[in-house]
């Protein structure tokens, strides 16, 4: 994760005129009087240029109306909610830090400095009491100073901000750790549009974009879920391991056979939407291509993860250790994120959106019956691969 | 618990599995991470759901793998975390030397290993960050050996930072492991694991009779 900012530098290293060209296409949709969503749909799946990502994402996530001539008055509107919220739920001083300390300030004061820690954009800014803060070397402990806040950069303040008004306004999840880095991702997405740090602007419309990804992620937050096998995590890795077990079989039972099992990497990467798996600029890129498929984030996450996997099929069929293959998974591989990206499309493209979640629930034989049905298995096949299947799932 | 003679990347005599435990930020990704890649990151990313280390040493004149799990401390998590704990051979169970509510949280951890985990399986207890606990302790070392001693465990402090008593304390809990093998051996409790399910698949199942 090191190099999480290393790759920016690819960008601006690329062909000017290409980079001009497609900043054409993508100021030409913007500058509609009506945006027309379907072209911003499109181009944001092939992945935007940072400046223009705020814009698309704020479309794409509904914050944005079409009609361009509105966006000024939203983005007036969100604020001055985003006041409204933050002074009904607690007290900020002057330097925008949260007044008030409790149990919550206290669980989201662990993760603040932990939340993308290798991102100069969150650890420093220049000379100020931050710098006086690294050089001590500790980590910032709330219990030992009571203020400890007062040694958080601007962006950490606002990351504490929102994450703090968005754990009070859902009660019912509180914080859940992951929340931070989905924040993190969103104001480090949505300050590439000005040059200067964050604004009361772009914290309202973070906070309302978080809201709106909460409303497809929510149940990954809420542990109530998880009692019931139909919903909650374990189901998540149980649904993952059908889309595995229908788009690489063999990889599948590979996987099984050497007792990796979902758990042990998919989740993190499912629930998180790739945060921690990739430099800065790789996350955005796969988080274009998610949120472009709009409320079914979910079942493009679940494409788009089985991708991954089965993009790394051949060196993974060559290992023959749980311990060979759990760091490949846990630290894929850098380079390129469009081929699996690509993967994913042509699957999403062949059998449909939604597809993922209607094999969510299939038993292994209804799985093989599947493969079967979209000739992807032959028929003969079926009767062994069953049975050596069941003996390994009898158990469970 | 496998003896990896036939298995591939067979170039140990044992893997253990072993569940890394205890309250969000005491420091167990740090512990962790500094046994296997021997560094310190002050401000480490948050667990989410589980990490994966591994740890090659030598005990006694045997070569031993240690697959270390460093489960998310955080509540939300713990639904996935207890599945590691079935298939684990050894638990370190971790609290922040400087946060006493990480200590007093320590009982709902043993719940847990007791609910999930192999009966009786070898426990250790670490206080992390004895470097900042020179001057913020808040839990004295009497009464965490006190504790440790009523739950049948022992009790190491380690700093990551400094690399005070990490390798000693994953040295512990092998120790630990070895004689409990030994116990169940002689007390001829051979299909003790038997019923679990083993996350390194069923390979285990077979190597572990050539062991016991």
């Amino acid at each position: 994760m090191s190099n999480r900012e290393s790759t920016a530098s690819r960008i601006t290293a690329s062909d000017e005129s290409a980079v001009r060209a497609t900043r054409s296409i993508h100021q030409d949709t913007l500058n509609q009087s009506t945006v027309d969503f379907l072209t911003v749909t499109k181009l944001c799946r092939r992945g935007l240029p940072p400046v223009y990502r705020p814009t698309f994402w704020k479309l794409i996530m509904g914050f944005y109306p079409l009609k361009s001539s509105k966006w000024a008055s939203v983005e007036e509107r969100a604020v001055s909610e985003y006041d409204r919220i933050t002074s009904s739920i607690c007290e900020i001083d002057e330097d925008g830090c949260i007044t008030c300390e409790n149990e919550l300030t206290r669980i989201i004061d662990l993760d603040i400095p932990r939340t993308m820690p290798d991102l100069v954009f969150f650890t420093t800014e220049s000379g100020d009491v931050k710098d006086a803060h690294r050089e001590s070397g500790g980590h910032v402990d709330p219990e030992k100073e009571c203020c400890g806040v007062q040694h958080y950069t601007r962006t950490q303040k606002a990351l504490k901000r929102i994450i703090y008004m968005i754990a009070s306004v859902n009660k019912g999840l509180g914080y859940v750790q992951g929340m931070n880095e989905f924040v993190g991702l969103l104001l480090y997405a949505f300050c590439e549009e000005s040059n200067e740090h964050f604004t009361r602007h772009i914290e309202a419309s973070t906070f309302f974009c978080f809201q709106t990804l909460l409303t497809f992620l929510g149940d990954d937050f809420c542990r109530l879920l998880d009692d019931d096998h139909t919903t909650g995590v374990i189901s998540t890795v149980r649904h993952f391991d059908n889309v595995v077990r229908f788009f690489d079989p063999e990889l599948f039972y590979h996987l099984e056979k050497l007792g990796v099992c979902a758990e042990q990497y998919a989740l993190r990467w499912i629930m998180l939407l790739f945060i921690q798996e990739f430099n800065i600029v790789d996350s955005l890129r796969v988080w274009d291509f998610l949120l472009s498929f709009g409320d079914q984030l979910r079942n493009t996450t679940m494409f788009v993860a089985a991708a991954m996997i089965h993009s790394l099929r051949d060196i993974l069929l060559q290992q023959d250790s749980l311990s060979d293959v759990i760091p490949m998974l846990h630290h894929f591989p850098e380079g390129n994120v469009n081929p699996f990206l690509k993967i994913a499309m042509r699957w999403i493209l062949k059998y449909g959106i939604d597809f993922t979640s209607k094999i969510k629930r299939c038993t292994v034989e209804e799985i093989i019956d599947l493969r079967c049905e979209h000739g992807l298995e032959k028929r003969g096949l079926k009767k062994a691969v069953s049975k050596w299947v069941s003996t390994f799932w009898g158990e469970e | 618990m496998a003896k990896a003679g036939s298995s591939p990347g067979g170039d140990c005599d044992y893997i253990f599995k072993i569940i890394v435990i205890g309250d969000s930020g005491v420091g167990k990704s740090s512990l962790t991470v500094r046994l296997s890649e021997d560094v310190f990151y002050k401000d480490y990313a948050s667990t989410i759901a589980i990490d994966f280390r591994m740890h090659q040493m030598q005990y006694m004149d045997k070569r031993v793998r240690l697959q270390i799990w460093d489960t998310a401390g955080q509540e939300r998590f713990q639904s996935v975390a207890t599945a590691f704990y079935r298939g684990a051979n050894g638990v370190m169970l971790c609290f922040d030397l400087t946060h006493r509510p990480s200590f007093q949280h320590l009982e709902q951890w043993v719940e847990r290993v007791k609910q999930q985990a192999l009966p009786g399986i070898p426990c250790l207890l670490i206080g992390c960050k004895s470097d900042e606990a020179r001057d913020n302790r808040q839990v004295t070392n009497d009464e965490a050996i006190a504790w440790a001693k009523q739950h049948n465990m022992f009790f190491i402090e380690t700093s990551a930072k400094e690399k005070e008593n990490v390798q000693q304390a994953f040295q512990q809990i092998t120790k630990s492991i070895f004689e409990d093998m030994k116990d169940r051996n002689g007390k001829n409790l051979p299909t003790a694991r038997e019923g679990s399910v083993n996350l390194e698949g069923q390979a285990n199942h077979k190597e572990k009779k050539s062991c016991c």
